[in-house]
């Protein structure tokens, strides 16, 4: 009955949609996973210590919330990365059209980007199966690296596909409105983060990698790739507190401690005076509100008004941060350049990058005082890039976690600048006060089981404990 | 089929012939409102086996079942509503005569001939000839030893003459029918299955809003759960447990034919104890006093003829279709007045404060002149030089671990905010508990009902109008709930074997202030029990907002800033953030029937149900933007229906009853819409173009349509041996073409063995069933070809989303095949009966989202997978006890089921796998509690964390916290065994009875004891001092010596509570309940006489009664449903439960 066969196709819903529709979807969906409260807040920025939770300490205490930890893995999945994939199958049909080589490579050096983001995340994670829902629902676990070397792979081959004189997006790009030379730079600087991260597994690799990049990278703030979100909703960026307040966190002492000594010009941007006392003060990480000495939340300082502003940016990636892998490549002997300028220039890029986005005087002798306070001291170089390059990351808790578990960081001169959970680690397999990974969402224990089971052994044990391949320390 | 019970046209004259009326007495237990399997011994004639309305006019004609009704015996005193005992006095009697024979011609002297209206007797002489003085309307029963009874209205003066029917084993014979599929009506003894009938009283005395909740406890096999503090919330109706493993498993409604759609459309976040509104089902339309009875049909041979949509066994609700008294025009008006209660709430502790880490914070006068009237308005001076000060209780923080309640003064939330001129500015209040802070929060509701109908018929047709409203003020401030219907139903015979039929029924619904579920603000337990401070004074509360227009909370940001913490206060919630809703719903039918000949007749049928529904939910502009969401749904099924009935005899041993047809079913439905965003620009105006910023449209359409043709045949050999069969084809649009056709055939036996063993003295009854069927399911619209979803577009650029679920152009429908036999049994002249059922079904090519792992690019995918069985045992006993002939009478009806379902299997032959767990549902907040579908597990497990034990120890880590395990099996959600003992006694025109109903096993995880207890509200905080000494939790190191640290009140329930170990929170929702009783009394008929009442019945009732046993604290473990979706056994901070006590008062002119 032809009738009924018809009447079952959705009149009201498209079946097709183009590329710069899933283009603007996959970028807007990765941020909007990538800078939730959720994720980034109870996740990434307790990991990386920027925060801690007010009421919800347990969080604080790697007490993973799962929902959390699924909605992260299944957004960048199902919908950021499968857009991405759909653009690249879509556009396979039209090979030889105008735009569509360039359409490719920005969607390749986006999946480039999250594919490492999930492998930093978890260790191995399915990639080489990932995608094929018609036939594989149960798709394989690769190892990370090799993830990474074959995304370094398709950055190199994206470099060379990226075409200035073809069109690419006209529409749908938020992040660098089809400009091809832009995303050039980026996978050129989405290559040195990789490079880095494996600098301490893979040193020969990053070397190569990174001395044959570093000169295509990203030089400026302008360059930077950031997703700028609007006011206006639901295109606000996620943790805004135009619609509510957010009381969920409390800036950390780490951070409050350390910018507080430092008289960093940061400070204002990075946290807001506490309500009651009107000072800027940092809740000690991991605290349980059932000490007595414990304040109400109104005497602790919140995250500032930019970082829960409608409009702050969702930060890919930043060009302060290619400094300071530069600065980190050169201190451990590759040939790109002094370590001491990379640094300097690292810190003024991100003096100005808030300056200007918070529209705050900084003014120059103020970053200069600022430098003399924290010199570059080769001999202490981990510890004097890793505690800038983390400041200069806030917000950005994936990189900066991401950062703290590789380079084990402390303050210049060797104090410990991170602390235990002051309520002490609910998660029995966090021995060093800090997870170095996320364990696999819950569900694949049972739609992927032996997949899962499988990428458990290989990553050594699905615990929040466990070290991935990059933590050599 | 009989969609109308056509009247009027049976007269006296024409039962004449070779009538064998199968005689109407309702069963002893009628009077406890269900009727099970009634007991017919009658040896009925096919032509009384079915349901064919008897428009024909020749003498085959039987009276319909429910037409003719006995008195209530003299050695019983039962009150049978609607059963006026007697009819209007007329004048004009004349002298009725005829004659008494059996079924083979033979005339029988001595019968008795009782004029039940005049309260006169007769004999039958030698030839079986009698007289006696009637009129027309008078009532006459016929009563002769080793015979059924008759009873027969008079219609016309003329003879009027009996045949009698041998009643089996020298029994008293109980004829009746009962309604089956389609509304075929059949004898009892020919069905071969489970059915069971429930009298319309059974919703209409002891009243539910929603009728559908009175039926808890009184049908075997059928589960019914509801939150009676969710003004109209949602029920869930399962018969014969959960089938399905993701689709819906609620039952199915027909009422007079007309499918019911009963869609709960309630958010997403709903189900599984997130926020949101419970808009309830839409059943509660119907009007509870329509009704005449309801049907039960359980297994699958019972329902294989509504093919698909049988698939979870069918309630079919018949209405009243003609007056309560028995001729001319009745009236009858009813009045129904109830209070309700809150029956339990949960045990707070009071002698803690709201706050944290048991301390207040200060305020000096030094530092904040600004925050105090003076210098001596403070209350302290430590004299240590920094002044005076005051004591603040930690406003922000929504939990009493604060100070002790120990009478000190402090600046309670209400003392700041000069700049609004408040009066109460700088005062100070006593730091002390308000234990009935939460109970004085609820008020009393009431809810009166009306109702009026008025019918009437004659030899042509007949007809009833009823009109009823209901108005329900809540329990909670600024709740009610408004409902009006209207019904219209009549038939006629517009020539000789051409009976036009027609139903209309309207409603209007309009709701104001439901309360808010699960974990969302406008749920008042959110801050009386999950969250909150305890010392609140409930009467300070009241004043809820400022003359400026702006909220008073008490959960202020600080003391210089009024703005909300996370909670609202309640009076804000009740009268600022609230929702409204309303539904105009209309449903009924028209058709023809048709006598072609004496064998053959025809029915065509236009079923129409239609309704919209209008949503609206507010929260209003202050600190908070605000916010309007308005859904507008339509819904509208049509159904066109045409049967032919065949009716035979073959020679004097076999019967044949047939209906052959087919039915076209087309649905609709849309959603429109939508929600401001950014904030409301004008505060307190609620409209979509009020909107900050444009508002996103909420625009959906479905549509659906199946074609089926069905037949059924029922043969019968000398009434004691049956065989049914049936057959339906469908063809569905929801499935893609090659797979959307499928049939459905069921087969059943029915033998009445006592008609062999007359003998047998002790053995009134006695009939074995069997029967196999096979029905299935479709698919909801749409899950054949993949779309992509609306994404409003970011800053002018448009987003493509996939839609997370695949679907699947390869979808077949789901099959069901089930076994059941059982046996009926009556014994010791009726005083016990017996009626037991097995069943066994199997599942299987479930139509599931099975759920996928997310790098295959999506998070699930239409599939057919996944077989389950379910197997049990329904038993339901009859006794009665005590049968005096001074008219006292004490029945027992008790039914109990036992229902064991189990996932036999998840495997997905579409991609050559099997899981071995699906997840159905995981709660919001702790994300560790799913319910769960695991192969070789039942249905409804639930999964989360446990303690890790040693040697059957519990395990602390160094901390002395217990430490949780890796995610195992915790518990099911659904019960052993259900059950419910109504016990009634009789005398004089007086009864009472009293329902217990009762749930053994099942659990469920409780977030009013997770949080109530992590918050520091409830009692459990702070028995055995443990706030004062802190507590070493009974445990073992990891390597076995005992523990020994101490450790906080607060902390024990942060990190031993169910946040980290599921089994902390985890209870047993096994409950003994007195569900309801009810007291009733025929008044004397001279009390109501002189207003020309014909019968006048009162009764006082009560519901939800007494919780005689619960092994779970703080809430009613009959009382947690969040919805009615396959989410079970999370409570997600349930709405105290209601006690309701009413009188009703029917009165029948």
């Amino acid at each position: 009955c032809k009738k009924l066969d018809d009447m079952n196709r959705d009149p009201t819903r498209p079946t097709t949609t183009e590329p710069q529709y899933l283009l603007t979807g996959a970028q807007k969906s990765a941020m909007d996973i990538l800078y939730n409260g959720l994720q980034n807040g109870y996740i990434a920025s307790h990991y990386a210590q920027y925060w801690s939770g007010n009421s919800r300490f347990v969080d604080s205490q790697y007490q993973l919330d799962e929902g959390n930890n699924t909605a992260l893995w299944n957004t960048l999945y199902s919908y950021s990365l499968h857009n991405l994939d759909a653009i690249i199958k879509m556009n396979s049909t039209k090979a030889g059209q105008p735009g569509v080589g360039n359409q490719n490579a920005i969607a390749h050096i986006m999946r480039a980007w999250l594919f490492q983001v999930l492998a930093d995340t978890y260790g191995n994670i399915p990639y080489t199966q990932a995608f094929q829902n018609e036939t594989n629902i149960t798709p394989k676990y690769d190892d990370p690296q090799a993830i990474y070397n074959s995304l370094l792979d398709t950055l190199q081959a994206q470099i060379g596909i990226l075409d200035a004189s073809q069109t690419s997006y006209n529409t749908g790009d938020i992040i660098y409105n089809g400009n091809v030379d832009s995303w050039k730079r980026l996978a050129h600087s989405l290559m040195l983060r990789m490079a880095i991260r494996m600098a301490d597994a893979n040193p020969q690799k990053a070397k190569q990698i990174i001395e044959a990049h570093y000169q295509q990278a990203i030089t400026d703030n302008g360059q930077s790739a950031q997703f700028q979100y609007v006011d206006a909703v639901p295109n606000r960026y996620p943790q805004n507190d135009k619609d509510r307040p957010i009381i969920d966190f409390a800036v950390s002492t780490t951070l409050m401690d350390y910018m507080a000594g430092l008289d960093d010009p940061r400070l204002p941007i990075y946290a807001r005076p506490s309500d009651a006392e009107k000072k800027f003060v940092g809740l000690p990480y991991g605290w349980s509100t059932s000490d007595p000495a414990h304040k109400s939340d109104a005497f602790y300082s919140a995250p500032g008004k930019q970082i829960y502003s409608a409009t702050m940016p969702g930060i890919l990636m930043g060009y302060p941060e290619v400094e300071f892998i530069l600065a980190e490549a050169a201190a451990r002997g590759m040939n790109v350049g002094d370590a001491a300028t990379h640094y300097t220039n690292g810190i003024k890029a991100s003096m100005h990058y808030w300056r200007d986005l918070s529209k705050t005087t900084i003014t120059e002798e103020d970053i200069n005082a600022y430098i003399a306070k924290v010199p570059y001291t080769a001999a202490d170089w981990k510890n004097v890039i890793g505690t800038q390059k983390w400041l200069a990351l806030y917000p950005q808790g994936f990189q900066a976690w991401f950062e703290r578990t590789r380079l084990k960081f402390k303050k210049p001169g060797g104090q410990p600048l991170f602390m235990a959970p002051k309520s002490g680690v609910l998660d029995l397999s966090v021995k060093d006060g800090v997870p170095y990974r996320l364990t696999y969402p819950i569900q694949e224990q049972t739609q992927n089981k032996a997949n899962y089971d499988a990428a458990a052994t290989a990553v050594g044990g699905d615990l929040k404990g466990t070290k991935l391949w990059y933590n050599k320390f | 089929s009989a969609y109308a019970k056509p009247e009027g046209y049976l007269t006296a004259k024409l039962l004449q012939a070779d009538t064998t009326v199968p005689v109407v007495i309702k069963p002893a237990a009628a009077d406890t409102s269900i009727k099970q399997k009634p007991d017919t011994a009658s040896k009925a004639l096919p032509t009384q086996d079915t349901s064919k309305p008897k428009q024909d006019t020749s003498a085959k004609s039987t009276p319909d079942s429910t037409k003719t009704t006995t008195a209530p015996k003299e050695d019983t005193a039962l009150i049978l509503p609607p059963d006026p005992a007697t009819a209007k006095s007329e004048v004009g009697k004349f002298s009725l005569t005829g004659n008494v024979k059996d079924d083979k011609g033979t005339p029988i002297p001595g019968a008795v001939i009782r004029n039940k209206t005049t309260k006169t007797n007769a004999q039958s002489d030698p030839t079986g000839n009698y007289t006696i003085k009637a009129g027309v309307g008078d009532t006459i029963l016929v009563t002769a030893p080793t015979f059924g009874e008759q009873t027969v209205p008079i219609e016309k003066r003329g003879a009027l003459n009996f045949s009698m029917v041998p009643s089996s084993a020298t029994k008293k014979v109980l004829g009746e029918v009962v309604v089956t599929a389609l509304g075929i009506k059949k004898n009892p003894r020919s069905v071969g299955y489970a059915i069971q009938e429930v009298s319309g009283s059974a919703v209409q005395e002891a009243k539910e809003v929603n009728f559908v909740n009175a039926l808890s406890g009184k049908v075997a096999g059928v589960q019914v759960s509801t939150n009676t503090g969710s003004m109209g919330g949602s029920s869930k109706i399962t018969i014969r447990g959960v089938k399905s493993i993701l689709g819906d498993n609620n039952a199915f409604f027909v009422l007079d034919g007309v499918p019911m759609m009963n869609s709960v459309t309630n958010q997403g976040g709903q189900l599984n104890g997130g926020g949101g509104y419970d808009y309830g089902s839409p059943l509660q339309d119907i009007n509870p006093e329509d009704i005449e009875n309801i049907s039960v049909l359980k297994g699958a041979a019972a329902t294989a003829l509504y093919g698909s949509r049988g698939a979870n066994g069918v309630m079919l609700v018949t209405t009243k279709k003609r007056p309560d008294s028995e001729r001319g025009i009745g009236v009858t008006y009813s009045l129904n007045a109830q209070v309700d209660q809150v029956a339990v709430l949960p045990k707070y502790q009071n002698e803690y404060g709201g706050g944290a880490a048991g301390s207040f914070d200060t305020l000096y006068y030094n530092q904040h002149p600004e925050g105090f009237l003076n210098e001596q308005s403070a209350t302290y001076d430590d004299n240590n030089g920094k002044g005076r000060y005051d004591l603040l209780p930690k406003y922000a923080v929504d939990e009493s671990w604060g100070p002790k309640l120990d009478g000190r003064k402090v600046r309670p939330y209400w003392s700041w905010d000069k700049n609004k001129n408040n009066p109460f500015f700088g005062q100070t209040d006593t730091w002390s508990p308000h234990p009935n802070n939460v109970k004085d929060f609820y008020k009393t509701g009431f809810t009166l009902t009306n109702n009026i109908s008025m019918a009437g018929s004659n030899d042509k047709g007949a007809f009833r109008l009823s009109y009823g409203n209901m108005d329900q003020s809540f329990v909670l401030p600024n709740a009610t709930n408004k409902r009006n219907n209207l019904s219209v139903n009549g038939n006629y015979e517009i020539t000789k074997g051409v009976r036009a039929v027609a139903s209309v029924n309207y409603t209007s619904l309009r709701v104001k202030g439901r309360p808010g579920t699960g974990f969302t603000g406008p749920n008042p337990t959110l801050q009386f029990t999950m969250y909150g401070q305890r010392q609140l004074d409930i009467e300070q509360e009241k004043r809820y907002k400022y003359d400026d227009g702006s909220q008073i909370t008490w959960n202020r940001k600080s003391w210089d800033n009024p703005g909300i913490s996370s909670s609202n206060g309640p009076y804000w919630n009740r009268y600022m953030d609230y929702e409204t809703d309303g539904r105009n719903r209309i449903y009924g039918y028209a058709g023809l029937d048709i006598d072609a000949t004496k064998w053959l007749s025809f029915t065509g049928r236009v079923f129409m149900d239609d309704y919209n529904t209008l949503e609206e939910e507010r929260t209003a502009q202050d600190y908070l933007p605000g916010t309007y969401i308005k859904r507008v749904r339509s819904s509208r099924e049509m159904n066109y229906q045409v049967t032919a009935d065949i009716k035979k005899n073959f020679g004097d041993d076999f019967q044949l009853n047939a209906t052959v047809g087919g039915n076209v079913m087309h649905r609709l439905w849309t959603a429109t819409g939508g929600f401001t965003n950014g904030g409301l620009i004008i505060k307190d105006i609620y409209n979509l173009n009020n909107s900050q910023q444009p508002a996103t449209p909420i625009d959906e359409y479905y549509e659906k349509q199946i074609n089926s043709v069905f037949a059924t045949a029922n043969l019968g050999y000398k009434n004691f041996l049956f065989l049914d069969l049936t057959g339906r084809n469908d063809w569905t649009s929801t499935l893609a073409k090659g797979n959307n056709r499928y049939f459905y055939p069921s087969a059943s036996l029915s033998f009445v063995f006592s008609d062999l063993l007359k003998e047998w003295k002790w053995l009134s009854f006695g009939k074995v069933r069997g029967s196999l069927a096979a029905v299935g399911n479709d698919a909801d619209p749409y899950h054949s070809f993949n779309t992509f979803n609306y994404v409003p577009p970011f800053n002018g650029n448009a987003i493509g989303q996939f839609n997370s679920t695949y679907n699947n152009p390869e979808l077949k429908p789901e099959r069901t095949t089930e076994v059941e036999t059982g046996v009926e049994l009556k014994f010791l002249d009726n005083r016990v009966g017996l009626d037991l059922t097995y069943y066994r079904r199997v599942t299987k090519d479930q139509i599931i989202t099975l759920p996928t792992s997310a790098p295959s690019g999506y998070l699930g995918a239409y599939i057919n997978g996944g077989s389950v069985e379910n197997k049990g045992l329904e038993i339901g006993l009859n006794l009665n006890p005590i049968r005096l002939k001074g008219g006292f009478r004490w029945d027992i009806n008790a039914n109990i089921a036992f229902n064991r379902n189990k996932l036999l299997n998840l495997n997905v032959p579409q991609y050559n796998t099997s899981l071995p767990i699906l997840t159905i549902g995981t709660d919001r907040r702790t994300q560790k509690v799913s319910v769960v579908a695991e192969v070789g597990e039942p249905l409804g497990t639930i999964r989360g964390t446990d303690y890790t034990y040693l040697n059957g120890q519990k395990v602390v880590d160094s901390a002395g916290h217990y430490i949780p395990s890796e995610l195992k099996n915790i518990g099911n959600a659904y019960p052993d065994y259900v059950g419910g003992i109504t016990n009634t006694f009789s005398y004089k025109g007086f009864y009472l009875s009293a329902l217990v109903d009762f749930q053994h096993g099942g659990e469920f995880f409780s977030y009013t004891n997770l949080y109530g207890e992590k918050s520091g509200l409830l009692q459990s905080t702070v028995s055995n001092n443990i706030r004062e000494t802190g507590l070493t939790v009974p445990g073992v190191t990891a390597d076995g010596k005992p523990n020994t640290v101490n450790i906080s009140a607060q902390d024990h329930f942060v990190y031993n509570g169910g946040n980290r170990i599921s089994k902390a929170n985890l209870y047993d929702a096994s409950y003994i309940y007195l569900r309801e009783a009810k007291l009733g009394y025929n008044l004397p008929e001279s009390w109501y006489k002189k207003i020309g009442a014909q019968n006048v019945r009162v009764s006082l009732y009560g519901r939800n009664l007494w919780l005689i046993k619960s092994n779970a604290p703080n809430v009613d473990p009959s009382n947690i449903l969040n919805s009615a979706s396959n989410i079970q056994g999370i409570e997600g901070g349930a709405l105290p439960s209601l006690r309701s006590y009413g009188i009703n008062l029917n009165v029948s002119f």
